[in-house]
């Protein structure tokens, strides 16, 4: 069961040349809207014009969860907070909490991955999706939920917790 | 509540989240009766849904590679390794509009597997993740995950999957301890029993990790359950 055979079976040639288009494309968009990651890749002595294949992506920067800390909440946005329709946070079991956040665009692709994910499980859309995963700042919950329907399966929302309600309902 | 959970219409489960070993797998299964999938991803990625298991072969997560670029460098040295060698596992996002993030380093192990699969996807596998590098303990020099404990636990007989690794420092020496519940039935059997029980896990930790480690039996629903990620070590030495 392949939600998406254009892309997830494309030949590794074709895949490959996507993926550096859309690298470069990334590349670019992020050195001129994010300035830490600017800063970042200019103290390492790269431009984007310097990523010409796939390999190339070993000259940029690793980015570690302390980048992330230092530029909380929203300093590694790379759009204008108009343009961000969710944010989601990690539970922070290790200091302050993660801020991410997504555009439509992004939501509509973690849609549609995850649908990818729950087919290649084996559900299908006649299938319904008991959906445990906690609902809330954690990814979990709205993740799952939004690919499940994308699919065209019927979501249980049940989330997490209350393991009696949960039998009950399966 | 007195249902067989065969009787339900489950067919399968996607467990995700953080390091489930396999023996953890086939203890799923087989109690549930239906196939238990991996799945991986993380908030700072984009969440759950970055690679799945494929339901035809299980062995491995296919990373949506469309999206998402994975390498493998050295946990220590950040070097990029070559395919299919183990170490930390390292994300670019190459779509994501809103946040997206460069080389995040995830502290997951893993290694990127290249061969073909049978259910047709192109995609390149991540081999289960085994560990974090924030949960591993170095004890007396060795490198010990939880999921090692786990996958030793659960080939045993009459333990439940609830278990706690305690870690400490007499002298200069790192001591570990594993206490894990045991059956209702197991725990109002004879001593002599629980004793060649708790031999046993000890051995083959032993032999697995190649340390030595204490082991205790608790009662049943002793050990503290948690919400979201299990708290399963705690670190005693103040180092």
């Amino acid at each position: 069961m392949i939600y998406n055979e254009e892309y997830e079976t494309m030949p590794r040639e074709a895949l490959e040349a996507l993926q550096l288009k859309r690298l470069q494309k990334q590349i670019v968009r992020v050195y001129a809207t994010v300035p830490y990651y600017a800063a970042k890749m200019d103290g390492a002595g790269v431009k984007p014009d310097d990523i010409k294949t796939l390999a190339d992506i070993q000259k940029l920067p690793f980015t570690t969860k302390e980048d992330l800390r230092k530029n909380y909440p929203f300093g590694l946005f790379t759009v204008p907070m108009d343009e961000v329709v969710r944010i989601h946070a990690s539970s922070g079991t290790t200091g302050q909490p993660t801020v991410v956040g997504y555009t439509k665009k992004d939501i509509k692709m973690w849609a549609e991955i995850m649908a990818r994910s729950l087919n290649a499980a084996g559900a299908q859309a006649n299938d319904t999706i008991h959906n445990a995963y906690g609902y809330g700042l954690f990814t979990g919950g709205l993740g799952a939920h939004y690919g499940a329907e994308e699919l065209g399966a019927t979501v249980v929302p049940i989330s997490g917790g209350n393991s009696k309600r949960q039998i009950t309902l399966m | 509540m007195g249902i067989d959970p065969k009787e339900l219409a489950l067919r399968v489960g996607v467990f995700g989240d953080e390091p489930w070993s396999e023996n953890m797998r086939q203890e799923i299964q087989a109690k549930l009766g239906i196939k238990a999938i991996d799945i991986y991803g993380l908030s700072e990625i984009i969440g759950p849904g970055v690679a799945i298991e494929c339901i035809e072969e299980q062995k491995g997560l296919h990373v949506m590679e469309d999206h998402f670029l994975p390498e493998i460098v050295h946990p220590d040295t950040f070097e990029p390794l070559p395919l299919g060698e183990k170490g930390e596992l390292v994300f670019t996002t190459i779509t994501k509009e809103a946040f997206p993030v460069i080389r995040y380093r995830t502290k997951d192990f893993s290694r990127l597997i290249t061969d073909s699969c049978s259910c047709g996807r192109s995609f390149y596998r991540m081999e289960k993740v085994t560990g974090r590098s924030d949960d591993m303990m170095i004890i007396r020099g060795v490198n010990v995950f939880p999921s090692q404990i786990e996958h030793v636990l659960m080939s045993v007989e009459g333990v439940e999957p609830h278990y706690m690794i305690i870690v400490d420092r007499h002298g200069s020496l790192d001591t570990l301890e594993v206490q894990v519940e045991v059956s209702e039935s197991l725990f109002s059997d004879e001593i002599k029993q629980l004793e060649n029980l708790t031999k046993r896990i000890q051995t083959e930790i032993k032999d697995l990790l190649g340390v030595s480690c204490k082991v205790t039996l608790v009662e049943p629903k002793s050990i503290q359950r948690s919400e979201g990620k299990a708290q399963r070590v705690i670190d005693r030495r103040n180092i």
